[in-house]
C-alpha cells in the first residue's frame, strides 16, 4: 500500500467547486434574533404601538358633535411629507425583510407601509377613514346628557371615564407620553453615558477620575425622591422653554440627565478591557488618532452591551414616569398619560368602574413587557458566547 | 480596607451636599413657598409678614441656603449633670441591657488589643457586639441623650423635622424591613429550585412570572393587592382581612398591651394585618429579580468544576448543593441587594402613598406638596445618606463572603 | 493469579441529545490489577474521560447514562450498589482527580477544610485527628510549611500546588485506586514532570493501583506499566508499555507514534499527522472505525467491526490486518 497524501477535506480547493457564503455578523445576529419568538413578537408589538400613538391626532376627533363620524383627515404639509416618507421607507425595509427571511418582521413594517399609505389616500379625498373620539372633550349621548362612566360597549370599546372621556382615545394619546419618554430617555442615556463612558475608559487618569466621579455623584443621587422634587416644580420653572414644561418632555429629559450613570460605568468597563486588545495596537501603529480608534475601533465592539442596556432603561424610564404621573407630580391633566389614568382609575375602581384602571395598566404593562422581551431578545442576539435556553 | 471605607464616606459627604445643593435650588427657583395656603386668606397679612421674616424666606437663595445649612449641622445642647443623671433613672430593663452589653463591647474592644482567640464563640461574640454598639449609638442619638443635629422646626407646623422624621422612619423601617424578608426569603429558594430544576415546569413558570412582575410598575401592583386582596375578599368573605389604611387600626391602643413595653400578640396582629399588602407590594418586584438572579448564579455554580470534584470525593447530595454550591451561588446577591435597597426606598414612597402607611414615604410627599423646606430636605439627605451607608456595608459584606477580594 | 482489582465489563455508556443518541463509550472491557499503573490514550472525544466517569458513576441521567454492562471493583458490582454506598466508595476506595486545578477546588473555603472534609468523610477519626492527617498528607506531596498553608485559599496557590492538593486529597483516604483524568494537560512542561514523579513515588509508596488518562504519549511513558489506546468509544489495543511503543500492532497508535516529535529524529518538512477526522459517536461506522482514516484499510475492514484479541507479539489488539502488517518496518511519510 503506498502512503497517501493529505486528506483532500482538509483543503478548501476552490477548484473543486466550493463555495462558501460569506456569512456576515447581520446575519448571524437575525438568525439568533429569529430563533427568539417571544422577542419578535415583542418588537411587532411596540411598532403597533408606536404607530398607532404617533398617528393618534390624525384620526381622533377634534370635536365630539355626534359620534364624530368619518371624514377626510386633515394633514399638513409637513405631516404629508412625513407620511409619504414613512410608506416609502417602510415599503422599502419591508421588502428587505422579506429577503432577509424575517416574514413577521417584514409583515409589520408592511403593515406600517400600508396604513400610512391609506392615510395619505385618506387626506386627499379618495376613501373615507373612520375617527374615534377625541381624549378631552366629553362624550354627548343620544339625549344630549353626557355620557359618564359608561361601561365598555360597542362603539365605546373602552368605556368612558368619571367626566365623560373616552377612554380609547386617552390610551392611545397616553401611548404618546410613554412613547416620548422612550424615544428621549433612550437617546439621552444612549448619547450620554456612551460619551462619558467612553472617555473615562479611554483615557486613564484624570480624566478618567474626574468622569468617575462625577458619574458616581449622578449614581449616588436618590432616584425618585429627586425626580418627584423636579417632577414638582417642572411645570412652575420660570427659565425653562414653555415646551419642556408642559406634557411628558420636560419628564423624559429629566429622567434621561438622572438614568445615564449605570451605562456610563457599563460602558467605561468595555472599554478599559478593549483598550489593552491587540487591535488597536495595530490601529495605533497605522497611525489612526484618537478619534478614529474610539469611534471605528473600539465603538462598534462595545455596541452589544450598549444597547441591551439602553432599551432596559427605556422600560424603567416609562415606568417611572407612569408612577410620576400616579402621584401627581409627573404628567399633569388633562393631558392623558397611562399612570394618571390609573391613578384616576384607581379611585373609582372600588365603586366597581374598573374599565379605566383596566385598560391603562394593561396598556403600561404590556408595554414594558414587550420591551422587557426585546431586550431579552437582544441580549441573547447579540452575544454569541450566551447558550440560548429553550424558551 | 479602612482607608477605602474613609474614603467612601468622606465622598458620600461631597454627594450629601451637592444632594442638598440641587435639591434647594429646584425648590428655590419653582418659585414655591410654603405660604402660598396663607396667601389665600387675606386676613393673613401679618402672620405672613412675620413668618417670612422668622423664616427668611425673603431673603435670596443663596442666603437661605447658608441659614439652613447651618441649622442643620449645628448640635443642639447637651443636657446638665443633673438632667443626665434624671434620664438614667428613668431607663427601663431595655436599656440597661443594652448598656451592659454595650459595655460588654467595649470589654471586647479592650480585650482584642492583647488576645488573640481564633474560637468560633469569639467571632460570634465580636458580631454581636458591633451590633450593639451600633443599636445603641443609634438609640442615643435618637433620644438627645448625648447630641443631636436641628434639622428645623417644619414649615407645617408639625414641631421639630427630627422627631417626625425619626417616628415616621421607625415605621418605614417596619414596611422595608419586612418587605426585604419576604423578597429574600421567597426570592432566594425560588431562585435555587428554579436552577435545581432547570427546564421544568416549574422553573419556565417561574421565569415568565418573574418578567410579568418585573414589568409591573409597583402602584399598579398596590392598586391590584388593594382591590383584590382587600375590597374583593372581603366582599367575598364578609370579614376585613388585609387593611389598606395606615399602619393601626383605631382600637390599636385599647388592645391588651404586652410584656416589657413590647407589642403584644393582638396588637401585632393587628400590625401585621395592615403590614402585609404593602410590603408585599414593595417585595414582588424584588422578589423577581432576586430570583433570576439568583438562578442564573446558581446554575453557573452548578455547572463548575469544584462541584465535581465534591461528587468526586464521595459527599451526598445535600451537601454538596448547600455547603458548596449554596455558598458560592449567594455571594453575588450581596452586591444585588444593596443596589436593591435604593429602588426599595422609591417604592416605599409610592407604596406608603397607596396605603396610608406613616412613614418617611407619605411624610415626604406632603411635605413636597406643601414645599416644607426643612422636611424635605432633611428627608432628602436621610435617604442620600442611607444609601451611601448600604453601599459600603455591601463592599465589606462583600469582602467577608468571597475570600478573593479580601486579599486583593 | 490473583483476582483483578477492577474489572470492567463491556461497557456502554451513551448520551441523548438533541441530534440523536451519543455513543461515547461502546463496549469497553479492562482488567486492572492491584498496585498496577494503566494508562489509558487517546484523541479528544474518543471516550478515555468518560468511561472514567462511568466507573466513578458521576454520569447524571438523563443526559447521559451507562446502558449495560458491570463495573467489578473489589468483588463488587459498583453499577449495582445504591448511592449511599457509593459515595463510600467515592474517594474512600476510588479516588479521581481532575484536570483543571484552578477550577477544581471550592474557592471559598480554605484548603484545609475541604481536605479535612474528605477526612472526615471516609474515616472514623475526630477533627483533631483529620486535621494532622491532612497536614501530613500535604507535606507527603512536597508542599513547604504545610501548617501554614492549611489557612489558605486556593487562589493562593500556583497551577503546580493546586494539583498537588488534589493529589493530596484523593490519596488522602488511602484508595485502592486513583483515576486521574488528564492531570497535567493544565500545567506547563517542568510542572508536569515535577507532578508525574510524585504521583509515581507516591503511588509506588502506597501500593496504588493509578488509571492515569491522557492524551500525551510523553506523560504515559515514564509512568506506566500497561497502555490501553481508545479511539471512538472503544480500546483498540492494550498491552505493556514496552509492547505498544516499540511494536504497535494498531495503525492507529502506529500513527500517533509516528505523529511524535522526538529529539533524535531526522529534521522533517512536515510533522507526520494521522489524516481525517473522528467519527460521529451517533452515526458510527459500520465496521472498523478507524477504516476511514486507515491507511491499511480493506474491504473487510469496513464490513466487519473487528474485536480485541492476543497478537502474537504479546499484546491485544482490533485490527483485522494486525497479523499481517509488520508496521514497524514501515516509515511513515509526512502527508505530503
Amino acid at each position: 500500500m503506498t502512503d497517501r497524501g493529505p486528506s483532500d477535506e482538509l483543503v478548501l480547493d476552490s477548484a473543486e467547486g466550493i463555495s462558501a457564503e460569506p456569512i456576515t455578523q447581520w446575519d448571524l445576529f437575525v438568525t439568533r434574533l429569529r430563533r427568539h419568538r417571544l422577542a419578535t413578537i415583542a418588537f411587532l408589538y411596540m411598532l403597533f404601538i408606536a404607530y398607532v400613538a404617533m398617528m393618534a391626532p390624525l384620526f381622533t376627533c377634534e370635536k365630539n358633535d355626534t359620534f364624530c363620524g368619518s371624514g377626510p383627515i386633515e394633514m399638513s404639509a409637513i405631516t404629508t411629507g412625513l407620511m409619504v416618507v414613512i410608506a416609502v421607507g417602510a415599503g422599502y425595509l419591508a421588502y428587505r425583510s422579506f429577503r432577509s427571511n424575517l416574514r413577521g418582521a417584514g409583515v409589520a413594517i408592511a403593515f406600517v407601509a400600508i396604513v400610512s399609505a391609506l392615510f395619505l389616500v385618506s387626506s386627499w379625498g379618495w376613501i373615507d377613514l373612520p375617527h374615534i373620539n377625541h381624549y378631552a372633550d366629553q362624550l354627548p349621548g343620544d339625549d344630549g346628557r353626557l355620557l359618564i362612566r359608561i361601561e365598555p360597549r360597542g362603539s365605546i370599546p373602552m368605556g368612558t371615564d368619571d367626566l365623560g372621556r373616552d377612554v380609547l382615545a386617552r390610551v392611545i394619546h397616553g401611548g404618546r407620553a410613554s412613547l416620548a419618554v422612550g424615544i428621549v430617555v433612550g437617546g439621552l442615556v444612549a448619547l450620554l453615558g456612551t460619551v462619558v463612558g467612553s472617555l473615562a475608559g479611554y483615557y486613564p487618569g484624570v480624566v478618567d477620575q474626574s468622569l468617575m466621579r462625577f458619574t458616581d455623584l449622578i449614581l449616588g443621587l436618590p432616584l425618585l425622591p429627586v425626580a418627584i422634587v423636579v417632577g414638582r416644580v417642572l411645570p412652575e420653572l420660570r427659565i425653562l422653554p414653555g415646551f419642556l414644561k408642559q406634557g411628558a418632555w420636560g419628564i423624559a429629559v429629566l429622567l434621561g440627565a438622572l438614568l445615564w450613570g449605570g451605562l456610563a460605568r457599563i460602558v467605561r468597563a468595555e472599554f478599559l478591557s478593549l483598550r489593552e486588545k491587540e487591535f488597536v495596537e495595530a490601529a495605533r501603529a497605522a497611525g489612526a488618532n484618537d478619534r478614529r480608534i474610539i469611534f471605528r475601533h473600539i465603538l462598534p465592539n462595545a455596541i452589544s452591551p450598549i444597547i441591551v442596556q439602553t432599551t432596559l432603561i427605556v422600560g424603567t424610564a416609562i415606568i417611572i414616569e407612569a408612577a410620576l404621573s400616579f402621584l401627581g407630580f409627573g404628567v399633569r391633566p388633562p393631558i392623558p398619560t397611562w399612570g394618571g389614568m390609573a391613578s384616576g382609575g384607581a379611585a373609582i375602581a372600588p365603586r366597581g368602574d374598573w374599565w379605566e384602571l383596566v385598560f391603562s395598566a394593561g396598556a403600561l404593562i404590556s408595554t414594558v413587557l414587550a420591551i422587557n422581551f426585546m431586550g431579552d431578545g437582544l441580549r441573547d442576539a447579540l452575544d454569541p458566547t450566551q447558550t440560548i435556553e429553550r424558551k | 480596607m479602612f482607608a477605602y471605607i474613609i474614603r467612601r464616606l468622606v465622598y458620600g459627604i461631597v454627594t450629601l451636599f451637592a444632594l442638598s445643593l440641587v435639591v434647594f435650588m429646584l425648590i428655590q427657583f419653582s418659585g414655591g413657598t410654603p405660604l402660598d395656603r396663607l396667601k389665600l386668606n387675606p386676613r393673613m397679612q401679618s402672620v405672613i409678614a412675620q413668618l417670612t421674616e422668622l423664616w427668611g424666606l425673603d431673603k435670596p437663595w443663596y442666603e437661605q441656603y447658608f441659614i439652613w445649612l447651618k441649622n442643620f449641622v449645628t448640635p443642639v445642647d447637651v443636657p446638665d449633670q443633673a438632667g443626665l443623671m434624671v434620664i438614667f433613672g428613668k431607663l427601663g430593663i431595655r436599656s440597661w441591657v443594652a448598656i451592659a452589653a454595650f459595655l460588654g463591647a467595649i470589654g471586647y474592644a479592650i480585650a482584642s488589643l492583647f488576645v488573640k482567640i481564633e474560637a468560633n464563640w469569639w467571632r460570634t461574640y465580636r458580631a454581636f457586639s458591633i451590633i450593639i454598639v451600633a443599636f445603641v449609638a443609634f438609640w442615643m442619638i435618637k433620644s438627645r441623650i448625648v447630641f443631636s443635629l436641628n434639622w428645623g422646626i417644619s414649615f407645617r407646623g408639625d414641631g421639630p423635622v427630627w422627631d417626625t422624621i425619626f417616628g415616621a422612619a421607625g415605621n418605614t423601617f417596619r414596611l422595608g424591613l419586612a418587605a426585604l424578608g419576604l423578597a429574600l426569603f421567597i426570592g432566594i429558594p425560588l431562585g435555587v429550585y428554579q436552577a435545581i430544576k432547570q427546564y421544568s415546569f416549574f422553573d419556565q413558570l417561574g421565569t415568565t412570572l418573574s418578567f410579568i412582575t418585573f414589568s409591573t410598575p409597583i402602584f399598579i401592583i398596590g392598586v391590584m393587592l388593594q382591590l383584590v386582596l382587600a375590597y374583593q375578599l372581603e366582599r367575598w368573605l364578609g370579614v376585613k382581612i388585609f387593611y389598606v389604611v395606615g399602619m393601626t387600626s383605631s382600637g390599636y391602643d385599647q388592645l391588651q398591651r404586652g410584656f416589657l413595653g413590647l407589642p403584644s400578640l393582638s396588637q401585632l396582629g393587628d400590625v401585621v394585618q395592615h403590614l402585609a399588602l404593602p410590603a408585599i407590594s414593595i417585595a414582588a418586584i424584588s422578589m423577581a429579580g432576586y430570583s433570576r438572579f439568583q438562578r442564573a448564579s446558581m446554575l453557573e455554580v452548578m455547572h463548575s468544576d469544584y462541584l465535581r470534584t465534591a461528587k468526586a470525593k464521595g459527599l451526598p447530595r445535600r451537601t454538596i448543593i448547600v455547603k458548596h454550591a449554596l455558598r458560592n451561588a449567594m455571594i453575588p446577591i450581596v452586591t444585588l441587594v444593596s443596589l436593591d435597597i435604593a429602588n426599595m426606598i422609591g417604592g416605599a414612597i409610592i407604596t406608603e402613598s397607596i396605603f396610608g402607611w406613616p412613614g418617611v414615604g407619605r411624610l415626604y410627599i406632603g411635605a413636597i406638596e406643601a414645599v416644607d423646606y426643612p422636611t424635605i430636605m432633611a428627608v432628602v439627605l436621610a435617604i442620600g445618606a442611607g444609601v451611601v451607608m448600604m453601599n459600603i456595608i455591601a463592599d465589606i459584606l462583600y469582602g467577608v463572603l468571597d475570600p478573593r477580594v479580601r486579599y486583593d | 493469579m490473583a483476582e483483578p482489582l477492577l474489572d470492567v465489563q463491556d461497557i456502554r455508556t451513551y448520551f441523548s441529545t438533541e441530534e440523536g443518541v451519543v455513543k461515547a463509550v461502546d463496549g469497553v472491557s479492562f482488567k486492572v490489577n492491584a498496585g498496577e499503573r494503566r494508562g489509558v490514550v487517546g484523541e479528544s472525544g474518543c471516550g478515555k474521560s468518560v468511561t472514567a466517569m462511568s466507573i466513578m458513576r458521576l454520569i447524571e441521567p438523563p443526559a447521559g447514562e451507562i446502558v449495560t454492562g458491570s463495573i467489578i471493583f473489589d468483588g463488587r458490582d459498583l453499577l449495582e450498589l445504591p448511592e449511599s454506598e457509593m459515595q463510600r466508595v467515592r474517594g474512600g476506595e476510588i479516588a479521581m482527580i481532575f484536570q483543571d486545578p484552578m477550577t477544581a477546588l471550592n474557592p471559598v473555603y480554605t484548603i484545609g477544610d475541604q481536605l479535612i472534609e474528605t477526612i472526615l468523610l471516609h474515616q472514623k477519626v475526630s477533627k483533631t485527628e483529620a486535621r494532622e492527617i491532612a497536614i501530613q498528607q500535604l507535606a507527603d506531596v512536597h508542599i513547604p510549611y504545610a501548617k501554614a498553608r492549611m489557612e489558605d485559599y486556593p487562589h493562593q496557590f500556583s497551577g503546580g500546588m493546586r494539583q498537588r492538593v488534589m493529589i493530596a486529597m484523593g490519596l488522602s483516604c488511602d484508595p485502592k485506586l486513583l483515576i486521574a483524568d488528564e492531570p497535567t494537560t493544565a500545567l506547563d512542561v517542568t510542572t508536569q514532570a515535577q507532578i508525574m514523579h510524585l504521583m509515581l513515588e507516591l503511588a509506588e509508596e502506597r501500593n496504588t493501583a493509578v488509571l492515569l488518562i491522557t492524551h500525551d504519549l510523553g506523560v504515559v511513558a515514564g509512568f506506566c506499566d500497561t497502555i490501553q489506546v481508545m479511539y471512538a468509544g472503544s480500546i483498540i489495543e492494550r498491552g505493556t508499555a514496552a509492547e505498544i511503543f516499540n511494536n504497535p500492532q494498531h495503525p492507529y497508535t502506529w500513527g500517533l507514534l509516528g505523529s511524535m516529535t522526538r529529539l533524535d529524529e531526522v529534521h522533517r518538512d512536515r510533522l507526520n499527522s494521522v489524516r481525517g477526522a473522528p467519527p460521529s459517536l451517533i452515526n458510527p461506522p459500520k465496521g472498523c472505525r478507524f477504516a476511514p482514516r486507515c491507511d491499511f484499510a480493506q474491504d473487510i475492514c469496513r464490513e466487519a467491526l473487528p474485536i480485541l484479541r492476543q497478537s502474537p507479539e504479546g499484546q491485544r489488539v482490533a485490527c483485522h490486518r494486525a497479523d499481517e502488517l509488520d508496521l514497524k518496518s514501515i516509515v511513515m511519510e509526512p502527508s505530503a
